[in-house]
């Protein structure tokens, strides 16, 4: 079973491999940095990046390169989507050659379990790599205990402590085990038949159970802060639970917000395209939702970190601002990273979704509809959820998180403007990238030739 | 049927080792009715999608209204093909996403007509296919013969000069694509269309002003 697995693995293209593989690399690298750094005594004797070198500090972090894996899983999710045309094939060929439909749903499990175990694998080597580049430099015996150092270089990756090998084991298969669950939870409404496949397609529209996640994190966020506000460890702990329930907020809001946009938009829609890409919205907002779910979460750092730098301008003496904004410059590169594996979820998508209407893609060129006029309608498609996603998360992140925490000021107002404003710009950009990375999927989709073979 | 309309001269397409027309030449005049015919594999949907602009042919030329298509950039036919033809194939390949009325206002709105004078012209040519019933389902919800018509009025929403259809009857009960061709032979005749149809259907050949077979990528 895991042979003929790991040969349909291969046969569903290198390119879907790797992907599944880079993947769950980057999260088993991400959660392996997370650990070391939570393994640090109070006063390390190594120098570290300030950030991770004080005690108070590091588990914010830690915790921010742990949720470095959700755009990173979301990614994975639809990967495992990629090519699904070919492979319903090979599934439905599998079924017309004996196959029960469990032992399809097996060798659809290891072809996506294979390339996350070994991705998992090269997560100790992703680990590794960032240890040498951005490891801390020792300090042992250097001076006397209890002495912070603080590096000059963003060297945030502790070489003083190391995961035992029993954690590096547990990490391993807990990311490969993650990879499958998300290769199965992408599969789970799919029907296998010897005739060919079909997806059960939910005809509810989805609900915004979302908004109880955020309103849960407002309140957990705000009931800790006033009631516990002088506990060190709620103190730091009330804005992370608060962050990870609003991210799944918005994140689980994704498909709602881009049924009620779809519906909205094709009764207004004054061209073609927009017609097109709103009406695709509304009949099935779940995989551009899920494309751009983590659009929202990044926004709501990003307004949430605008505020904060408005609130160190304002009260932080100049002197001392180097220290916190270096901070908020490190979230800014954690932000852009993420962006890059939501232009490959955006990419991903607007694949799959030139493959699974291929036919009616290629009906509507020869009807005189060019492949701009697909690309405009595929750009539609994805902007009309992730920009309003970006924009609403990053006002989200300025008043609930920002404001909270450092008050509303004119600066405050100002910074959250300009959020914004680069939310909706990177997220513009984003979309245009993913569409170039597409561009020769939608040639192909377009040409009319595709009338004989779609 | 004096006008020449299209034109293939000497018409060669190749499928990788496969050649499904070698050298055809054919004459199409304005308003005329014509049926290709032949077994699977002839060259027949080739010879179509050909004459359409849809695929571009190896060697030799075709010509509309005295324009060369060879000639014509891929931007330049997609723009032909919006406003002089219409298209309709075997299972409609309707937009499955869109309504009935939204499928067949498409054209309209790819000639940048506003949304509502392209939902009027639409549903006005759904009533006339006696499909305005259907101008709010989707294809999803539709027979394939409901299907046929709504494809059939996106084909004709435009007012074009040539009706390219290939096997429109292929996936219909015989009830079902005796509907479909009068809605297409009463709406050809209504404009004044050509109508150049692929079929297998004996019946539906006789019905042509002109019958042509193919075997084996030529005209027999």
């Amino acid at each position: 079973m895991i042979g003929l697995g790991w040969r349909l693995a291969l046969a569903a293209g290198q390119g879907r491999a790797m992907l599944l593989a880079g993947c769950t690399a980057i999260v088993c690298g991400l959660l392996l940095v997370t650990q070391t750094i939570a393994m640090l005594p109070q006063y390390p004797d190594e120098s570290l990046y300030s950030v991770v070198a004080d005690a108070g500090t590091r588990g914010g972090f830690a915790f921010g390169a742990a949720m470095l894996s959700v755009p990173a899983l979301l990614l994975l999710f639809q990967a495992v989507r990629l090519g699904t045309s070919a492979r319903e094939r090979r599934l439905a060929a599998l079924r017309l050659a004996g196959a029960t439909p469990g032992e399809v749903r097996r060798i659809g499990a290891v072809e996506v379990g294979v390339p996350a175990a070994v991705g998992a694998v090269a997560g100790i080597g992703v680990f590794l790599l960032l240890r040498l580049f951005f490891g801390g430099v020792s300090m042992r015996g250097c001076c006397e205990e209890g002495v912070t150092f603080y590096s000059a270089g963003v060297r945030f990756v502790p070489t003083s402590v190391t995961p035992a090998w029993w954690q590096f084991a547990l990490t391993v298969v807990l990311v490969a085990g993650l990879g499958v669950v998300v290769g199965l939870a992408a599969d789970r409404r799919v029907v296998v038949s010897p005739l060919g496949l079909t997806r059960r397609h939910d005809p509810r529209p989805p609900r915004p159970w979302g908004v109880v996640l955020l309103l849960g994190g407002v309140m957990a966020g705000a009931a800790m802060l006033v009631f516990w506000r002088d506990s060190d460890v709620v103190d730091v702990a009330a804005p992370l639970v608060a962050i990870v329930l609003l991210v799944g907020g918005l994140v689980s809001l994704a498909p709602w917000t881009a049924y009620v946009i779809g519906r909205r938009v094709a009764r207004r829609a004054r061209t073609g395209p927009v017609l097109l890409a709103a009406r695709r919205l509304a009949s099935d907002p779940r995989p551009a939702g899920r494309a751009a779910a983590a659009v929202g979460g990044i926004g709501l750092v990003a307004g949430g970190s605008a505020a904060m730098v408005a609130g160190i301008l304002d009260d932080v003496q100049p002197e001392d601002r180097g220290y916190y904004l270096g901070a908020i410059g490190l979230v800014g590169v954690a932000l852009l990273i993420s962006l890059v594996a939501v232009v490959g979820s955006l990419a991903v998508h607007s694949v799959e979704s030139l493959l699974d209407g291929k036919r009616s893609v290629a009906s509507l060129a020869a009807l005189g509809g060019s492949s701009e006029l697909v690309a405009r309608a595929q750009r539609a498609e994805i902007g009309l959820v992730a920009v309003p996603m970006g924009v609403g998360g990053t006002l989200l992140g300025a008043v609930l998180l920002g404001a909270a925490l450092a008050g509303i000021t004119l600066l405050w107002l100002l910074a959250t403007v300009a959020a914004v404003l680069v939310m909706a710009a990177l997220v513009w950009a984003a979309i245009g990238l993913a569409l170039l990375l597409t561009g020769p999927w939608l040639r192909a989709a377009t040409d009319p030739g595709n009338l004989r073979t779609a | 049927m004096t006008d020449q309309l299209i034109s293939a001269r000497a018409v060669r397409k190749a499928y990788g080792r496969t050649e499904a027309l070698r050298g055809v030449s054919l004459d199409i005049s304005a308003g005329e009715k014509l049926a290709i015919t032949g077994p699977s594999g002839s060259g027949k949907s080739t010879l179509l999608l050909s004459l359409a602009g849809i695929l571009r042919p190896e060697a030799g030329e075709i010509s509309y209204d005295g324009r060369r298509l060879d000639d014509l950039s891929e931007a330049e036919r997609t723009r032909l093909r919006r406003r002089e033809f219409g298209v309709v194939l075997q299972f409609g390949q309707l937009v499955p996403e869109l309504t009935a009325v939204e499928n067949v206002a498409l054209p309209l709105m790819l000639e940048r007509h506003a949304r509502a004078s392209a939902d009027r012209i639409a549903r006005g040519w759904l009533e006339r296919l006696d499909a305005g019933a259907l101008a709010d389902v989707v294809p999803g919800e539709l027979s394939g013969g409901e299907a046929q018509r709504v494809a059939l009025a996106r084909a004709l929403v435009t007012s074009p000069r040539v009706i390219f259809a290939d096997e429109p009857t292929g996936a219909l009960d015989t009830v079902a694509g005796e509907q479909v061709l009068v809605a297409l032979y009463d709406a050809a005749k209504e404009t004044g269309a050509a109508i150049v149809m692929v079929t297998h259907d004996n019946r539906v050949a006789a019905r042509a002003d002109r019958e042509v077979r193919m075997l084996d990528g030529t005209i027999a």
